[in-house]
């Protein structure tokens, strides 16, 4: 599997490995190609930002201990920065305190080397998964954005009000429009956001205002 | 003849040669005397005795002294004889007093060669006396302070333990003096001989101590050599021998002649001292493991890790449909490189650990030093330091024991990775470099970007028990110090600039010591 820098968006899982130990690093790359998943390792955190990355549901295996800026706080970097790789830290020596930070602040697992093989393939099975359902969510949201923009003004006016449960008299009464007028609007509207029915649409709303609120969070 | 007589004989004022004016004084004076005598005889006695009268002045006088003044005495006899004896008034010469003196002249003349001649005599016998006298006196006084010489050596080597011989090297006559009798432990009535010598020396280091005996035969040879002795009650000695040869110098019996000295003592402080020395380095030695721990456990966990993912790795290999059989072995190639790599850092720290007494060998000074950051990479990753090194090609091979140099090296590795992660920001350097050091050292230098030394006490940081740290002993840099000192280098410290400290110590190159 050579990396193709910056590649075409693919379903192929691909797992990040940072550590600085050649060994630990080649026998962990090994040990992923050996299952049939994409791996790409890096010495430093540097190099992992430097790098071009292939585009696809994965996760990262970053080592604690690092030289310069330790595992836990390229974590939060990398949070701060926006990518939503799941990370699963592995260790030289359990620390209790280290394990229970770096699964607060949201990683998958803490493992310790030597790596129990199928701890590490769960962990890792589970950050892909997580991965996906991610970009999928994200790829929904995207989606949904692009229908909500394609409605006109007047059509998210209805949108607004529909997804709140009026009836279309109420809301006619709101607009100050005729029914028969918010009718019309309402079902150009559902054609466009491809909601066939308003259980649909309502949940669409929720979605939207999630991701608005997730965005307006970070 | 004893000592004392001899000092208080000395020849009596008369024996030697009396003043010209004294000689001719008693001349005259003993002329007139005897004309005096005579005249005398002549009016008490009546008889005539002026020719025996002088005879016997002139006698006393060339006895007393010598030819000349006798001579003179006959001349002032013959003046007397002529001009005082009767008949004094007659000046005329006659026939018979002409034969009378003539006669007189020749006896006197005689009398007086004899008389000075016997004075002569006599006179060089006295001398030779004397002269043989002060000879025997001399020698007497030699023989008496060699005889307290040879006590006071005698003394001498039984108190220091020492002896001495002398060896010919043409007749093989050998000479022992008490003092080596009584280190060899052999008693002084056996006749000495080389084989004798051999015989107490001890097994292994006869073959050295024949090589060295070998060496005699030049003749501008000087022999210093160590050996132990086996003595007959099963005891060790050890003995320190000096010897070379003489003949060119002076004359004497033996060719070579020499000194064994008694070391054993000298050599059980040596080792006594050695000894603590090694302990104390060990201690130290511990001491730093004990601060390594965490990044020993880490060193060896990596590699395991890489051990057990490579071996897991290969396991599916293997079970895949077909078996890759090609990716399958690369993993356990990975496998066998990763155990060597633990199993090499476990080896390090083991004989860190292990107390061994120091033994030498040839080192290349660079490898000790790439071993040492194996240990050391993690600690200063963890104190986000940066450790490099700057290793010099050229530099040769010492003569050094590994553990207690790489010791060394890894102390000053931790003194600089806590100097520099004491310090808040900046740069956090810690470097190690080698190069050739004027005119035959090897110089290893260690420079940190720490807060440096502080001047006022640059000259107490290598005494025991002198720390600036919190949980030191004190006792890193002293230790250290007493290495390098023991392999005959050098080790200081400076300050670095901008800031910072500078270890550094050299070692010299390529002298093997006899064991």
């Amino acid at each position: 599997v050579s990396p193709t820098l910056g590649g075409a968006p693919t379903d192929h899982p691909f797992v990040f490995i940072i550590d600085d130990d050649a060994s630990v690093r080649e026998a962990l790359e090994d040990l992923l190609r050996s299952i049939g998943l994409g791996v790409e390792s890096f010495a430093s955190t540097q190099e992992f930002l430097q790098r071009q990355r292939h585009d696809a549901p994965g996760c990262v295996v970053l080592d604690v201990r690092l030289p310069g800026p330790s595992g836990l706080e390229f974590q939060r970097t990398l949070m701060k920065s926006g990518e939503l790789l799941p990370v699963i830290f592995i260790s030289g020596h359990g620390d209790i305190s280290m394990s229970v930070e770096a699964i607060k602040a949201g990683a998958i697992d803490f493992l310790t080397k030597p790596l129990h093989e199928q701890k590490l393939l769960d962990a890792i099975q589970a950050g892909i998964e997580r991965d996906r359902t991610r970009r999928a969510e994200e790829r929904n949201i995207t989606q949904l954005l692009e229908r909500f923009n394609s409605l006109t003004p007047r059509e998210r006016e209805v949108f607004m009000i529909v997804v709140t449960g009026r009836p279309n008299k109420q809301i006619a009464a709101d607009l100050k429009l005729s029914e028969m007028t918010v009718k019309i609007h309402r079902s150009q509207m559902m054609r466009k956001m491809k909601a066939k029915s308003l259980v649909e649409l309502v949940r669409m709303a929720d979605t939207l205002a999630a991701s608005t609120r997730g965005s307006r969070a970070t | 003849m004893s000592g004392k007589v001899m000092t208080k004989f000395s020849p009596p004022l008369w024996w030697s040669k009396p003043p010209t004016i004294l000689r001719y004084t008693i001349a005259v004076l003993s002329v007139a005397l005897a004309l005096f005598a005579a005249r005398s005889a002549v009016v008490f006695l009546h008889t005539e005795i002026f020719v025996s009268m002088f005879l016997c002045a002139i006698l006393f006088v060339a006895w007393f002294g010598g030819f000349g003044p006798g001579l003179f005495a006959v001349a002032l006899a013959l003046c007397a004889f002529y001009y005082l004896v009767p008949p004094i008034t007659s000046h005329a010469l006659e026939i018979s007093d002409l034969s009378r003196l003539a006669l007189f002249t020749i006896t006197a003349l005689f009398v007086n060669s004899l008389s000075a001649g016997q004075k002569r005599t006599s006179d060089s016998l006295r001398r030779s006396r004397d002269e043989l006298l002060a000879a025997i006196e001399t020698q007497s006084r030699i023989e008496l302070s060699l005889r307290l010489n040879e006590l006071y050596l005698a003394e001498a080597q039984r108190l220091g333990g020492t002896g001495s011989f002398g060896w010919n090297h043409y007749s093989g006559e050998i000479f022992w003096s008490e003092g080596n009798f009584r280190l060899l432990g052999y008693d002084s009535t056996v006749s000495p001989t080389l084989e004798l010598f051999l015989q107490r020396v001890h097994p292994d280091d006869r073959e050295p101590v024949r090589r060295h005996i070998e060496g005699l035969s030049n003749p501008d040879a000087i022999l210093d050599y160590e050996c132990r002795l086996l003595m007959p009650d099963g005891s060790v000695k050890y003995i320190q021998v000096l010897s070379r040869r003489v003949e060119r110098e002076i004359s004497s019996p033996f060719t070579t002649v020499g000194t064994a000295i008694d070391v054993t003592e000298r050599k059980q402080a040596d080792e006594a001292l050695r000894k603590v020395r090694a302990d104390l380095a060990h201690a130290a030695r511990v001491a730093i493991l004990g601060e390594l721990t965490a990044t020993i456990a880490h060193e060896v966990n990596q590699p395991l890790a890489g051990v057990v993912s490579s071996g897991n790795a290969c396991l599916r290999w293997l079970a895949g449909e077909p078996p890759n059989i090609e990716n399958a072995k690369q993993s356990v190639d990975r496998i066998i490189r990763d155990a060597h790599r633990a199993s090499e850092v476990i080896g390090r720290v083991r004989s860190l650990a292990i107390k061994a007494p120091p033994e030498k060998d040839w080192l290349n000074i660079n490898d000790a030093i790439i071993e040492t950051f194996s240990l050391t990479r993690t600690e200063a990753a963890q104190h986000g330091t940066s450790l490099r090194n700057q290793l010099s090609e050229d530099v040769p091979p010492v003569w050094a024991d590994r553990i207690e140099i790489q010791q060394v090296i890894l102390n000053l590795i931790m003194n600089g990775i806590e100097a520099v992660s004491a310090v808040g920001n900046g740069q956090r350097d810690v470097l190690v470099a080698t190069s050739k050091y004027e005119p035959d050292d090897v110089l290893l230098t260690v420079c940190d970007t720490g807060a440096g030394l502080d001047p006022g006490k640059l000259e107490h940081i290598f005494d025991a028990f002198y720390t600036t740290k919190r949980e030191g002993m004190g006792m890193g840099l002293a230790v250290s110090r007493s290495i390098i000192e023991a392999h005959g280098g050098r080790l200081w410290a400076s300050q670095n600039e901008p800031r910072g400290a500078i270890f550094q110590f050299t070692l010299p190159i390529g002298r093997k010591e006899e064991p």
